[in-house]
């Protein structure tokens, strides 16, 4: 033998042998692979379809090419009879790192599947493994149910064992209950405030529904960080779920620090943001609303706090103008009056009776009348009416307002046969919500209601106030469009409170316009505002637009509407709103104009 | 390639390239022992309109013509002694590792000489639905593998 080293061999020679080897290796598991009777799946770690073995083409009746990067979920709901029905993410995100679950693929014939899955812990996002096996002939489906409900105990058990969110990695509800409830047993022998900072992503929804929940995650996780940037020592940051993150704040000195934190985390959180996947020059620019609930002493408990903070910080985002909000009294004031009033919105709808005023709308030189505007006057408990700013806000945001509305349509208009309106000639006016024109399909629901009621379309006014058009312009003009073709006449209420471009006056999809009780009201005190309704009633004569002025109470009101052109007008100087009597009539007579 | 008996060709390339002379034009980049396989068809292919890429037997990339740098961003020096699976979606290179070694060892496909509808992806990170034609050759190194890749429409779905 020689003494000489051997030497060293090409390391291309080398790597191309040990890629010849690996290839191998590879095409003998994958003809192993597909040799077995289980379907096999290996997907990302979002569940995208990476590979899958020949079983499993043949259970979905699918070829791999069509499968490829398609989410195992969609494809498996698309082709197994729509049964199987697991949720794919949530098993991603659980901490177990595989399972086992049973799901029935088809019933007749009767196809059982074993289901198993794990991660692959090495790889981050880690990748998911998916056996499905047909145990169609070992279960009968009593056996499956019974499996089926300890499966489902046996999750809620480890559910509970979990004080951690998935996603962000921060405690959850059951984590911050247990740090509230140790924070309130120490605030007893310890100085200081305790605060619980309740934060809402604001318009998360969308961020969602635009961007996928994937984008959507991301930025619960981005933000998660930023908040947990200008935490204090001792701090507990936690998600609740959604978009709801709650700061547990111990040992401040005075409230007033509660308040300089969530300005902090306001401001922390307000910074743009790029996602790192899905569409290019995307910037999301996200903003929290922030309620505050604080406590002194062990009185309070963990699920009170909560609830006070939580109220702070809806009322924290239904302002417009304020971001952050303390808990106190009044909030609570606030939302026990509007669940009363949600009540008896709900009460009036069960027992489809409501309760209607007809104000009239007249002619100001003769007094004599043209229409009826109904109103609605829901009462509270203490039989006192419920403004309609009052009413109208909580039939919105209590999802009430489309129900209130159709009951609202259908009481005037059968009031309307009642007073034989039409008959004389008589026009009756609605008023819409913003919100009932958010929805498409309420001009057929008119145009249905005045049919079934034979009521002429001609003699149906629909009032909607400039909101609705500034909210939903395209669908609001489809929708006003509609009614318009079909014969109806469509006002602009409060005409001046809003927007009320004059330019803007000649675009718009209306009949009429209604000049708002405050313009009236201050006319003959201020001639700016004599001159401005002057201005409006030439511009809407050239516009062929009615005009009706709202509110008139005094004579002198009356005096110089009727000297600048206005034809019509109401208010309590002609009339109060009228109820409709048991025998069919307006109860109260219409007074004679008094000068 | 040119003295290869019909039996060492590939028998599921529809187009077998004639015997010809070694081409001078051919990409300097590839390795000395493809020059063998650089026969009329692929010289055609690779000077030819439409987007060419070939790869030796162990799936790197060995050249590509300007018609695939022009459509799908990649420059030579980005791609040559890279393996293929790179102008891959993510979610199909495993699956592409799998059927290459497969067809290496059993020498049987059920891609190869018919179009497939695919996504490539770009050297930027866009997606462009192609249709690939695949074929294969058997030379004294082992199989080699040239693509020619016609981008749809955009909105053409991948899976038809």
């Amino acid at each position: 033998m020689s003494d000489q080293p051997a030497p060293p061999a090409d390391p291309v020679v080398l790597e191309s042998a040990l890629v010849q080897e690996l290839r191998r290796t590879l095409a003998r598991l994958e003809l192993a692979l597909g040799q077995i009777g289980d379907g096999l799946v290996i997907t990302d770690g979002q569940g995208r379809v990476h590979w899958c073995n020949g079983s499993f083409e043949a259970l979905l009746h699918q070829p791999r090419l069509l499968m490829l990067g398609r989410p195992l979920d969609v494809l498996l709901q698309a082709n197994l009879d729509q049964e199987i029905r697991f949720d794919l993410l949530n098993l991603i995100r659980q901490p177990s790192g595989g399972g086992t679950f049973m799901a029935v693929a088809r019933r007749e014939p009767l196809l059982v599947l074993e289901v198993q899955w794990r991660t692959v812990t090495s790889e981050q996002p880690p990748p998911l493994i998916f056996s499905f096996r047909d145990v169609s002939d070992r279960v009968s489906l009593e056996e499956l149910r019974l499996r089926s409900k300890e499966m489902a105990d046996r999750q809620v058990s480890l559910a509970q064992q979990v004080v951690t969110c998935p996603v962000t990695g921060l405690p959850n509800r059951r984590g911050l209950s247990q740090a509230i409830a140790a924070a309130l047993q120490r605030l007893d022998h310890q100085q200081g405030w305790l605060a619980l900072l309740f934060c809402d992503l604001n318009h998360f929804k969308e961020v969602n529904d635009t961007f996928g929940h994937r984008v959507g995650d991301q930025l619960l996780i981005e933000l998660a960080n930023r908040m947990q940037r200008v935490l204090r020592q001792g701090d507990v940051l936690a998600r609740l779920g959604g978009d709801e993150f709650v700061l547990l704040c111990t040992e401040l000195d005075e409230p007033r620090r509660a308040t300089r934190i969530a300005e902090r985390l306001r401001d922390a959180v307000a910074e743009p943001w790029i996602p790192e996947s899905g569409p290019e020059s995307i910037e999301i620019h996200p903003r929290i609303s922030i309620g505050i609930a604080l406590c002194q002493n062990s009185d309070s408990t963990a699920d009170q706090l909560l609830h006070d903070a939580d109220l702070a910080m809806y009322t924290a985002k239904s302002s417009s103008d304020q971001q952050i909000v303390v808990f106190d009294e009044a909030i609570n004031a606030r939302l026990v009056r509007q669940v009363q009033v949600r009540t008896c919105l709900q009460q009036a709808l069960r027992l489809r009776r409501l309760e209607l005023y007809f104000q009239p709308v007249v002619r100001l030189l003769t007094a004599e009348v043209v229409a009826y505007e109904a109103l609605v006057r829901p009462r509270d408990g203490d039989g006192v009416p419920i403004p309609p700013p009052e009413f109208i806000a909580v039939a919105e945001t209590s999802g009430l307002i489309n129900e209130l509305g159709r009951l609202v349509l259908e009481t005037g208009l059968a009031a309307a046969a009642t007073l034989g309106m039409a008959g004389k000639g008589l026009s009756l006016a609605l008023n819409f919500s913003t919100r009932q024109f958010a929805r498409s399909g309420i001009a057929a629901e008119l145009i249905a209601a005045a049919e079934r009621f034979a009521f002429p379309p001609a003699l149906l006014s629909i009032e909607i106030t400039e909101t609705a058009l500034l909210d939903q312009p395209q669908r609001t003009r489809q929708e006003l469009n509609a009614l318009r073709e079909a014969g109806f006449r469509v006002l602009l209420d409060d005409f001046g409170t809003g927007f009320s471009s004059l330019t803007w006056l000649a675009e718009l999809p209306i009949d009429g316009l209604k000049i708002d009780r405050s313009f009236t009201a201050s006319m003959t005190k201020d001639p700016r505002r004599q001159a401005l309704i002057s201005a409006i009633l030439r511009l809407a004569v050239d516009l062929e637009l009615e005009v009706i002025a709202e509110g008139i109470e005094h004579c002198d009101q009356l005096a110089a509407l009727r000297q600048m052109g206005c034809v019509l007008g109401q208010g309590y100087l002609f009339s109060r709103p009228l109820t409709l009597g048991r025998t069919g009539q307006l109860q109260a007579f219409l007074p004679p104009a008094p000068c | 390639m040119s003295d290869s008996s019909p039996a060492e060709r590939n028998p599921v390339d529809p187009h077998p390239a004639a015997p010809h002379p070694a081409d001078p034009n051919a990409d300097a980049s590839a390795p000395s022992a493809l020059a063998e396989i650089s026969t009329p068809s692929i010289t055609e292919l690779q000077q030819g309109d439409r987007p060419f890429v070939l790869a030796d037997a162990l799936g790197n990339v060995v050249s590509l013509n300007a018609a695939f740098t022009r459509i799908y961003g990649w420059q030579p020096a980005e791609l040559i002694g890279e393996p293929l699976g790179l102008i891959l979606p993510e979610a199909f290179r495993m699956s592409h590792q799998f059927g290459f070694s497969r067809f290496q060892s059993t020498e049987v496909s059920s891609i190869l000489a018919h179009p497939l509808r695919l996504s490539t992806l770009c050297s930027d990170g866009r997606e462009i639905v192609s249709e690939h034609y695949i074929v294969a050759e058997k030379g004294e190194d082992g199989w080699c593998f040239g693509a020619t890749l016609t981008p749809l429409p955009p909105g053409t779905p991948a899976d038809p």
